[in-house]
This record gives C-alpha cells, sequence and structure tokens, in this order.
C-alpha cells in the first residue's frame, strides 16, 4: 500500500481524480461484473476498451495499445494465461503491466500469476480501494520503465554520435601530426593512449639548418576536447620548424594561438627542444611537464630538467625560459608525461619519479628498462591516464638525423639572373624573423633547395652580426660563459624592444655563371661598425662562445668580406649544375 | 571528496575549501560554490589544507577562476598545500599566476 501512501486517490467518486490517466483494456466474461469494473475505472478517470475473452482481448490490444491489461483467468475461447502469454509476446521486451482477475483467493495465486506473465493478481468481489491503488502503481512502473527504456535509447544514440565523433576527430588528428613528423633512429617513443583520441602530443621535426627540433606535450584532461588543440599545435610547429623559426619563436607562437581559441581551464603543458650539433648542445623550453633527465650513460652522470614556465596558453604574452645542456656521445635524454610518474601499482601507490631514476642509472640506453619496470610495477592495474615516453639520443658530434647525401636531390635549376632586396626597422625587428623570410625568397626564386642549410646558416649568421652587435652594439664576450650567454640574450630582448631608430638592409643578388650559379649576400646596418681584423679569425675562436660565426662564414661561402666601418658585410656563394652538393 | 565554502561580507572574502581529491569530478561544485558577482569579491582563498591529491582538470578550474576576477595574481590565494599538491603548483609554475602560501 505504499503507492496508495503516495498518492492518495479518492475512489469510489465518481470525481476522483487520477495522477496518471490511462487506457485501460478489461477482458471479464461475466457482463455484471465486466460493467461494475468498467464504472469503476471509468470513475478513477481512465478511458476503457472491453472485451468477453482473451482472444478478443489480443486483438484489441494490438489495435488500441492500452497502458495497462486486466484479464480474468478463467474465460472462454481463450483464458487470461493465454491472452497475457501473446500480449507478452506480441511486445518483445516492451512493457505493459497486466493484472489477472481470480476468484480463488489472490495471494495463494501470486506466484503463479507472476510466473504467467502477470504483474499483480486481484480476487474477486474487489476491494475498491485496492483496485485503485495496484492501478495507480503499476502504472507509475510502466512509466518508469517507459522513461528509463527512451532514455537509454537516447544515451545510445549520443554513444553513437560521440562514437562517430572521436574516430573523425582521430583521423584529422593522426594527419595533422602525422603530415610532417620525422622519424630518426635517434628519437625512441611509446604513446600509449587511454581513450581512442590522446592528450598526449609527440612532434618532431628537423630544420633547414640541421637542427633537430622535438616537442612533447600533454592536454589538460583527455580524449576530444584534449586534442583540440592537437592541430593548430603541430601546424605551427612543422610550418614554423621547416622555415627554420627558433623553439623560443614557436613556443611564443603556440602560446599566443592556444590562448587565442581555446577557454581559460585548457592548457597545454609541454617541451619543445632543439639539439645543435655545432655546439653539441641542448636547448629545453619546459613548460609544466614534470622532471624530465639527462643522463650521461657513460658516466652515469644523471641532470634532472625541471619545468621553469607556466603552461602554455594561460599566459597573454609571453617569455620563455630556456635551458641550455652540453652533450657528449652517450647523453641521452628521457622525457616523460605525468600518466607514467602517476600509475599506480598493485600496493596503490605511484610508480613514482626515484623508480625512473634507478632505471636510468644503467650503463646504455634506458628506454626498455622504464618500460619493462613500468609494465612489472601495473601488472594488472587499469591505464588512468596517456602514457608517453620519450627517448632521446643526444649524440649532436655524429647525429644520425642530419641529413645525408643521398637524401639531398639534385634539383635541375636553371641559373637566372635576379636581384631583390629587404628592409627592416626597429618595428619589424622586433616582430619578425627576417631569416625565414628570406630563406623563403631565396628558395622560391632559385630553388636551391639542396643548398638549404649553408644558405640558412649564411644568412642567420650574418644578419644575427647586423642586428646584435650593429645595431645593438652589444658585446659578443659575455656569450664566453653560459650564465654570460643568458645575460646576453636578455640584454638583447630589452634593448632591442628600447631600440627607436635604425635599420638593417639584406640584398640579395644572382648571376648565372658557367655551369652554376653565384648569390651575392649582402647585409648593412646603420651601427657604427666595428675594427675588424680578419687575420684574428683562426681556429682557435671555435673555442670561444663567440668568434664561431664567423669561422663558418668563411668556411662555407666563396669569399667573405667586411667593407667600409664594417658595418656592412658582403658574402659570395657559388654552386655548380653538376656537382650541387656544397662542399663545406 | 567535497568542497565548502564561507563567504565574509565585511572583508568581501570567499574561502574555498577542498577536501580530499581536487579533480573533475568536482567540476559542478567548484562552479557552484566560485559563481558569486565579482563586485562582491576582493579575495578569494583556497584552502588545501585538506587536499590530497590535485590533477590537471583542478587546475584548469584555478584558472577559470583566476580569468573571473580579472587575471589578478594577488587576488587568489592557495594557501596550505600539501608537498605533493605544491610539487603539481611548482611543475606547472603557478606561483606566477597565484600567490602561493
Amino acid at each position: 500500500m505504499m503507492a496508495a501512501s503516495f498518492h492518495p486517490v479518492n475512489c469510489g467518486t465518481a470525481d476522483a481524480a487520477p495522477q496518471l490517466k490511462a487506457k485501460i483494456l478489461i477482458a471479464e466474461d461475466s457482463i455484471s461484473q465486466r460493467k461494475m469494473l468498467t464504472a469503476l475505472i471509468e470513475a478513477f478517470g481512465h478511458e476503457v476498451i472491453e472485451c468477453s475473452d482473451g482472444y478478443q482481448a489480443f486483438e484489441l490490444f494490438k489495435e488500441y495499445r492500452p497502458d495497462l491489461v486486466i484479464l480474468d483467468i478463467i474465460m472462454p475461447v481463450c483464458d487470461g494465461i493465454n491472452a497475457a502469454k501473446h500480449i507478452r509476446e506480441f511486445l518483445f521486451g516492451e512493457y505493459i503491466p497486466i493484472i489477472f482477475l481470480t476468484g480463488l483467493d489472490a495471494e495463494e495465486k501470486l506466484d503463479e500469476c507472476h510466473a504467467l506473465g502477470g504483474d499483480d493478481i486481484i480476487s474477486k468481489p474487489f476491494n475498491h480501494r485496492l483496485l485503485s491503488a495496484k492501478i495507480a502503481s503499476l502504472l507509475r512502473v510502466k512509466k518508469l520503465y517507459h522513461d528509463q527504456v527512451t532514455q537509454a535509447k537516447q544515451l545510445e544514440h549520443f554513444r553513437q554520435l560521440a562514437q562517430q565523433d572521436q574516430e573523425i576527430a582521430a583521423s584529422i588528428y593522426k594527419n595533422f601530426i602525422n603530415a610532417g613528423f620525422f622519424e630518426t633512429q635517434a628519437l625512441r617513443y611509446l604513446l600509449s593512449p587511454m581513450a581512442l583520441f590522446n592528450g598526449d602530443i609527440l612532434l618532431s621535426a628537423r630544420t633547414p639548418g640541421n637542427l633537430l627540433y622535438v616537442l612533447l606535450g600533454d592536454f589538460t584532461g583527455h580524449g576530444l576536447s584534449a586534442a583540440m588543440g592537437a592541430g593548430p599545435t603541430a601546424e605551427i610547429f612543422y610550418g614554423m620548424a621547416q622555415k627554420g623559426f627558433s623553439i623560443n619563436e614557436i613556443t611564443v607562437e603556440i602560446n599566443r594561438k592556444l590562448m587565442m581559441i581555446m577557454p581559460a581551464n585548457f592548457f597545454l603543458a609541454a617541451t619543445i627542444l632543439a639539439l645543435y650539433p655545432d655546439s653539441q648542445t641542448v636547448k629545453l623550453i619546459n613548460c609544466g611537464l614534470p622532471d624530465h633527465y639527462l643522463v650521461n650513460h657513460e658516466t652515469g652522470e644523471i641532470i634532472t630538467i625541471l619545468s621553469n614556465n607556466v603552461p602554455l596558453g594561460i599566459l597573454s604574452s609571453y617569455l620563455p625560459q630556456e635551458q641550455v645542456f652540453q652533450t657528449s656521445v652517450q647523453t641521452y635524454l628521457y622525457l616523460f608525461t605525468d600518466g607514467i610518474i602517476e600509475a599506480l601499482g598493485e600496493g596503490g601507490d605511484e610508480f613514482g619519479t626515484e623508480r625512473i631514476k634507478a632505471c636510468l642509472s644503467v650503463k646504455g640506453p634506458g628506454f626498455k628498462q622504464v618500460l619493462d619496470a613500468f609494465h612489472r610495477f601495473t601488472q594488472g592495474q587499469d591505464q588512468k591516464d596517456d602514457l608517453t615516453l620519450v627517448e632521446l639520443h643526444c649524440n649532436s658530434l655524429n647525429p644520425i638525423w642530419a641529413i645525408t647525401q643521398t637524401e639531398r636531390t639534385s634539383i635541375d635549376v636553371v641559373p637566372l639572373a635576379w636581384k631583390t632586396s629587404l628592409e627592416f626597422e626597429p618595428s619589424a625587428l622586433r616582430k619578425v624573423n627576417p631569416v625565414p623570410i628570406v630563406m623563403n625568397s631565396l628558395m622560391e626564386i632559385q630553388g636551391l633547395k639542396a643548398h638549404r642549410e649553408a644558405l640558412y646558416v649564411i644568412v642567420s649568421e650574418l644578419f644575427t652580426n647586423a642586428l646584435e652587435h650593429g645595431l645593438l652594439g652589444l658585446d659578443s664576450s659575455l656569450k664566453q660563459t653560459p650564465d654570460g650567454s643568458m645575460r646576453f640574450y636578455e640584454l638583447r630582448e630589452q634593448q632591442l624592444q628600447q631600440l627607436s631608430e635604425g635599420k638593417i638592409t639584406i640584398s640579395l643578388s644572382h648571376l648565372p655563371v658557367s655551369q652554376g650559379g653565384q648569390l651575392i649576400i649582402e647585409v648593412q646596418d646603420s651601427g657604427k661598425g666595428f675594427d675588424f681584423n680578419p687575420e684574428a679569425l683562426n681556429d682557435n675562436c671555435m673555442d670561444t662562445y663567440y668568434g664561431r660565426g664567423m669561422i663558418l662564414l668563411k668556411k662555407l661561402c666563396q669569399s667573405f668580406e667586411y667593407i667600409g666601418s664594417g658595418n656592412q658585410v658582403k658574402a659570395t656563394y657559388e654552386w655548380t649544375m653538376l656537382n650541387t652538393q656544397h662542399e663545406s | 571528496m567535497s568542497v565548502s565554502s564561507q563567504y565574509n561580507k565585511d572583508k568581501k572574502e570567499l574561502v574555498i575549501r577542498v577536501t580530499g581529491r581536487f579533480d573533475f569530478s568536482l567540476h559542478q561544485d567548484f562552479r557552484k560554490v566560485s559563481d558569486m558577482d565579482k563586485q562582491a569579491i576582493d579575495r578569494i582563498i583556497i584552502d588545501l589544507s585538506k587536499t590530497d591529491y590535485l590533477d590537471s582538470s583542478a587546475l584548469g578550474m584555478l584558472l577559470v577562476l583566476r580569468e573571473k576576477i580579472n587575471n589578478n595574481k594577488n587576488a587568489i590565494h592557495l594557501i596550505h598545500a600539501k608537498p605533493d599538491v605544491k610539487k603539481i603548483f611548482q611543475i606547472a609554475n603557478f606561483d606566477q599566476l597565484f600567490t602561493i602560501g
């Protein structure tokens, strides 16, 4: 009688208004009983369809689809039990309550009634109050069931839509990331996404200057929403790396873009790094990823690299703090996202950084050791986060990622005669790096693709000198120590922001010569020049932080000279059609 | 896991206390307690003395709060964080965005 207490039904009076108005089918062979039942149920406010045997009941059921059925158990032609069986078969899982009427003691027959497909049983003569309460309660059960089925159907529909969206997004995501991914044996990685869609992102590219760039990132959350930022991130990374922008510039640009498109609670924790073969260093910008380890497997030395920047997509103006380390032949860098570190073992404790460090203190690369230890530790546990582990061999002395002779394609280039000139004033210098712009024009106009690295080095060295020493008047000797280097770049940034006048002009001219071409690159700055002394440029300069640029230029160019007060420099680069490889 | 809050009208100060794991499951609760007219708030104090763990979606919730009060570093104080939680703030360099202590 619980139902009755929730929904008091004023039984027996004609003006009773039930909570749920329903269509009710009654099958009862006794005319008097049927009429009385009908009158009573109509008085509750329901609509009644009546008949006198089980066969009619089934036919009327199919026609009118009532909300509830009342069947006398014993009827001619087809009894109530058979009718219930037909109705249940017809409904095929859909739920309509059935009440049996019996002249026998209803309580004794209740079990049998359930077995035969009835939901309740009422003995004759009826207790009006009981009948009213049973109908009301069964109608509520029916509604509950119906709502639940509808919700389950909706849920299934949404699940399918979501699945479809995830699949489409996953394929777009994969295309974005794989489109430019640079595979090299120096880079080993495990990316094991928790959902179909990964919140972790790994990108790798080789620059025209033969640097290796790697980005490892972890977006807030998992799945689709997390991976939304992956498209723009990959496009910026690959696009800018290919044009030779620095990782600092790439970091700033990714931050700007994510800041613009992502809501406040979304961000990208990432490390962007560059390997420099010339100086045998690795430069990292760690923006919110857990500790990384730089391991020298020869000496066993482990350097822990901490995050010293805010994740990307949070701050509207971003000044990345970089960290620079020397590398040797046996130097390996290990990067992780938090999934590996926070993974839980059988005892409920985290895998943690100490276990990782223990795996890395062995001789030789530690990728497999970490992975094996991790699998032993988490055996049988559910994965709770994306897992990403990256090992980078930082052997800059003999970089296996560097472009090889066979990779260089000799393109049929017809040498042309042309010249162009670009002028940059302080406002432009603050906003753009002219080197990629110049490189693009060179590649577009003359198709000097096979000479890309050499030309890149020449253009960027000349430009850097003109800006840092010519225009800003900075002192190179500061760069003799790593600390001084940092100071140097801080000063550079400061003075560039304050610079109000001056300009740098970059002129290119190209002439066809027999079997090839001659490219002349001239860079002039408005600074006061400096006392240049070509004889001082001996190989000893290679040992210092400065002067290396000039040695490189001397080696790459056929001729290289300072003009006037030293604020103008002219570099000549010659190439031949027969041998497009530049001897350097 | 729960979020509770206390508002001091005179000081215009809102104190939010997070107990247990501070992660995505608290998303709705956190939004509810921090859903106030920003004119009525000068300072928000997040008391983490009972917070055992914090994930990136919790960092996200803090960032939304920060955006709400115009990215003012001095307006949000993250206090009494346990070492594990502090480590997460440290990795994300949140000391540049919030007052931690």
